[in-house]
């Protein structure tokens, strides 16, 4: 197998990942507590009104869609527009506005679910600071694994890694907004002949979507490369290279992105066929499930950072091919 | 108009192949039939390129009221879509989301105009013809009109005259109109109002209330293009069909109806099938099916016979020998409607089996013939008697035949099955009247219909409110009792036009004062009902403390621990939260096993309960799910200890979704380096 194939660029990101499994585990961490406080308010409702409830039953069982229609009638403040949350999730065209005055138009504002879309930008933006810190060490020469050289390198990519990150945000919403959303605008499904017709459309608008965010997350990716490999914070010279790169190995790259997608998916996957609930009494057996449920997780974790491996190893790999530009000699014959 | 049209009476004798089903039924079928009242004899022609239509009608009015009839009242209810000032649609861009409002081109446009209104001795009362708006008074509104006769129809007496008319269909509104070669002709052609003692009871189109005439026969015959050849339906049986130069003949007669539809389209996919039960008439059924629908075709049979097997034992037995199942084309909107002896279904291409589609739909728009088709109440004024006794009815029916659906939810469009959470009937689909109270409330369902606030209030009074109450009803009263309201109602009330004080005479006739007081607490009003448990305790019994006996006797008992076997003292208190009143179970259980059952009225705002014996666990009001108009099932029990178990469980879970959420999130911003 060729050094600059995609599996060994794919096996060399999982290695690179791995090797800085401190940083993981505290990217794991601050997920979890972000996620911990994103649910509290709505586990605290769940706790007023199921622990004396002895309907309650029908919920430490399994799912009774009747009690949370009841929260969400009688507690409408705890879970906010869950509407808007579903046209979110389901792709649905948004039902009050042909054409969203505003981005914020799209998002829920009250409740857990307004909060989600605070809390995933304020995920996106740590993401993008661990950014610089994995950058760091992989860059390093000596222990990739110093949690304390990682916390100094994410401070030291602050700035640029943010820029990145809020560039990487900011161009996959706007492209959900505007090529998603935007060209289920213009037209209604209904003057299609066929359901089919409008179903397939919306999945090539879904298509497109998908095409542009992992394009623009491939640049960002690869112009993060190219600055940790330059040693300079100049985000538009990384840009460029970054944007140079991904358009000469297009087909690659985004191969890299689908296989590392796939590769981040198949634990949550495998959970949702597979992962069992927990009963809610038996303590042993919660710490089993949450520690399986956090493996999940940290999989994830990982294999989102080993793609920034991964593509880090391939520019590397390109500039260490790239030859160095001939010295022209001649023989001089001072007068 | 030909000679030959005015000839032919419009009224024909009673067939016999009807009167024989309604004889096979007539242990069901108690009520008399009404005779026919306004008869129509019609020609018309379809223009399938500019959807118009040209036709003129020999229409047969017998006054059978006691006061005679001045003038005549049509609808037109193609002026809806007239123009912008109609009622009809300024009520709905009043009311209706803004992604569905449709376009501002003249395809979304209709009109009705009637060219020529004669009596049989050639008198023109054309000029006559003047535009009314009875409800609103909006002088653009055109969808009612009232012409004056040279001399009044005394009762018992009968009126024929002829009209000349036309029409365009619009692109579907309201289930009526075009799309691509797919027509559907409803509320097509100029219609008599409904005589009542009253007067004339006419409408104007309201974009939240449907209809309301009276029964009597049709005699149909459209030439429609001749692509649409073989594929048209209609109300009544098909009679003929033939060549004509300007396309295809087709002739249709309908009896004992208030209402004739029809639909053509050249991509129908015809199918014929046959329902058979003992104890029930045999109807021949026609499946009007799209191309690409064509792996529901066994699913919209099986559902319109469990519709006629249901309907005909529990209520009354279907009375026509045919009945037309339309399956509309995407995007047609026209789905879900119902005509007599003809409704339209509605299913998406990719309709998984068990999840109810077209099930839901098919046996929805069936129970409409028998609560619209046969029990033809007033629907702009008391929608509630066809909508929301037919949502309870296809509730009783789905889960008789088919059992409660799974979660469906469409991701990008394709749906995608939660097989493992059931959506339980009848609560789920009338969630929206819930919801409602909580938000808005602000009709009662026996406030006329077209004069309520707007189309939510309209819509959930009419069907989830009612169809709530009369589940509730039938679990307060008992199933047996309920039942029997039920089919006496439909019985005695086939063939005329109920009202809601007819219904609740039924109900005070099996059930009594008690049962017609449910009904009057929840019609009558917008109260909101809420029983909750308010407050659950029980200690331990012991010996009492302070002073005990009397004179030389009095000692002071200081506390101490009990002795002999535990006994407690619980108080449970029940509250009426709500205005409204509804008889409750309650229910105490108490540590072994003892359960404590008991009825309260539920007419104060609260009660007490207080027990000695076995220490208390819970306490529940409601625990079997009576109230089903009950808004808040959350304050429903009180347990005394708390038990985390239940929310510990789904906290885990949620916040195991809410990091792989996250996680999605932070794909958005992530991305590194390696040197």
């Amino acid at each position: 197998m060729r050094r600059d194939s995609l599996p060994v660029f794919f096996g060399r990101g999982l290695f690179a990942a791995a090797v800085t499994w401190k940083a993981l585990l505290v990217a794991l961490a601050l997920n979890a507590v972000l996620a911990a406080v994103l649910v509290r308010p709505l586990a605290t409702a769940l706790h007023q009104t199921l622990d004396r409830n002895p309907s309650a039953d029908r919920m430490a069982t399994g799912a009774d869609p009747l009690y949370l229609s009841n929260l969400i009638r009688v507690r409408p403040d705890v879970l906010g527009d869950t509407g808007r949350l579903e046209e979110l999730v389901t792709g649905a065209t948004p039902s009050d506005a042909t054409v969203p005055a505003t981005l914020s138009s799209l998002v829920p504002k009250e409740g857990v679910a307004g909060s989600a879309a605070a809390f995933g930008l304020v995920s996106a933006a740590l993401a993008a600071l661990l950014a610089g810190g994995f950058a760091g060490r992989f860059g390093a020469t000596g222990d990739r694994t110093s949690l304390t050289a990682f916390g100094a390198d994410c401070a030291r990519f602050a700035l640029p890694s943010l820029a990145l990150g809020l560039l990487s945000a900011g161009a996959i919403v706007a492209a959900w907004r505007w090529i998603y959303v935007g060209s289920g605008l213009l037209y209604d499904p209904d003057d299609f002949r066929y359901e089919w017709q409008a179903v397939a459309l919306q999945l090539l608008r879904l298509f497109a979507f998908l095409l542009v965010a992992a394009s623009v997350r491939l640049v960002v990716q690869y112009s993060r490369a190219a600055m940790g490999l330059s040693g300079s914070a100049n985000v538009a010279a990384a840009l460029g290279r970054g944007l140079g790169f991904v358009l000469s190995h297009a087909a690659g790259t985004l191969t890299l992105e689908i296989l590392f997608g796939a590769a981040g998916l198949l634990p949550l996957v495998l959970w949702g066929f597979f992962g069992a609930p927990w009963g809610g009494a038996d303590r042993s057996e919660f710490w089993i499930l949450l520690g399986l449920q956090q493996l999940v997780l940290l999989v994830r974790i990982a294999v989102r950072t080993a793609h920034l491996g991964a593509a880090s190893a391939w520019l590397s790999s390109a500039a260490d091919r790239t030859p160095i530009p001939a010295r022209p000699e001649s023989a001089s014959e001072a007068a | 108009m030909p000679p030959s049209l005015l000839a032919s009476p419009a009224v024909k004798p009673r067939r016999t192949l009807l009167l024989a089903g309604l004889l096979l039924a007539s242990p069901l079928l108690a009520g008399p039939r009404v005779p026919p009242v306004a008869s129509y004899r019609m020609d018309v022609t379809y223009d399938g390129a500019n959807h118009t239509l040209a036709g003129q009608s020999a229409v047969t009015f017998v006054n059978r009221t006691s006061r005679p009839f001045p003038d005549l009242c049509f609808h037109l209810y193609l002026n809806a879509w007239r123009n912008d000032r109609s009622t009809w649609l300024r009520e709905h861009e009043e009311g209706a989301d803004p992604a569905r409002r449709k376009g501002k081109s003249a395809e979304w446009f209709s009109w009705s105009e009637i060219h020529r209104i004669a009596l049989p001795d050639g008198t023109d009362l054309t000029k006559g013809l003047k535009y009314l708006a009875p409800d609103d008074g909006n002088a653009d509104d055109r969808t009612v009109a009232c012409v004056p006769l040279p001399a009044p129809v005394a009762p018992g007496g009968t009126l024929s005259f002829t009209l000349d008319w036309a029409a365009k269909l619009p692109r579907t509104r309201a289930r009526t109109g075009w799309k691509d070669d797919f027509v559907m002709g409803a509320q097509w052609f100029p219609k008599l109002g409904v005589a009542t003692d009253a007067g004339w009871n006419v409408h104007q189109f309201h974009a939240g209330t449907e209809f309301f005439a009276d029964f009597g026969d049709y005699d149909v015959t459209l030439t429609l293009p001749k692509e649409m050849k073989g594929k048209a339906g209609a109300s009544g049986v098909q009679k003929e069909e033939t060549d004509v130069a300007a396309g295809v003949k087709v002739r249709f007669l309908a009896e004992d109806v208030h209402d004739f539809a029809w639909t053509a389209s050249p991509r129908y996919e015809v199918h014929r099938e046959s329902f058979s039960e003992p104890g029930l008439p045999n109807v021949e059924m026609i499946l009007l099916l799209q191309p690409d629908h064509r792996r529901v075709k066994d699913r919209y049979f099986a559902a319109t016979r469990a519709a006629l097997r249901e309907y005909g034992t529990r209520y009354v037995p279907y009375p026509y020998p045919q009945v037309t199942i339309v399956d509309p084309p995407w995007g047609a909107a026209s789905g879900g409607m119902e005509y007599p002896t003809l409704f339209t279904g509605g299913v998406s291409w990719l309709s998984p089996a068990g999840t109810g589609s077209p099930e839901g739909v098919t046996v929805h728009e069936f129970g409409h013939q028998i609560f619209y088709g046969l029990l033809a109440s007033n629907e702009f004024e008391e929608a509630h008697l066809d909508e929301g006794f037919n949502t309870y009815a296809a509730d009783v029916t789905m889960r008789a035949a088919f059992g409660e659906a799974p979660l469906v939810k469409r991701f990008f469009g394709i749906p995608v099955v939660f097989p493992s959470i059931r959506l339980p009937r009848p609560e789920w689909g009338n969630e929206r009247y819930l919801d409602w109270q909580v938000a808005s409330r602000s009709d009662a369902p026996n406030h006329p219909s077209f004069k309520q606030l707007d189309r939510a209030a309209i819509r959930t009074n009419a069907y989830s409110k009612t169809a709530l109450t009369l589940a509730s009803a039938e679990r307060t009263l008992g199933a047996e009792t309920f039942g029997k309201i039920l089919k006496s109602y439909a019985t005695r009330f086939a063939f005329r036009h109920p009202t809601t004080a007819d219904f609740r005479s039924v109900v005070k006739e099996i059930a009594g004062e008690e049962a017609d007081a449910l009904f009057r607490e929840a019609w009558d009003s917008s109260n909101t009902f809420d029983y909750a448990i308010g407050s659950v305790s029980t200690k331990r019994a012991g010996e009492p403390v302070g002073w005990v006996g009397e004179g030389p006797d009095r000692t002071f008992s200081e506390p101490r621990e009990p002795k002999g076997p535990a006994t407690y003292e619980s108080v449970v208190v029940v509250r009426r939260m709500g205005e409204a009143v509804w008889p409750v179970d309650v229910e105490m259980a108490f540590e072994g096993g003892h359960v404590f059952r008991t009825v309260w009225d539920g007419k104060d705002r609260w009660i007490r309960y207080r027990a000695t014996g076995p220490k208390l666990l819970a306490a529940r009001v409601d625990p079997d799910r009576k109230l089903l108009l009950d808004v808040n099932r959350l304050n429903n029990g009180m347990r005394v200890e708390e038990d985390r178990r239940a929310a510990d469980r789904w906290a885990m879970r949620l916040r195991f979704w809410a990091q792989n959420a996250l996680e999605f999130f932070a794909l958005l911003g992530f991305a590194g380096t390696v040197r």
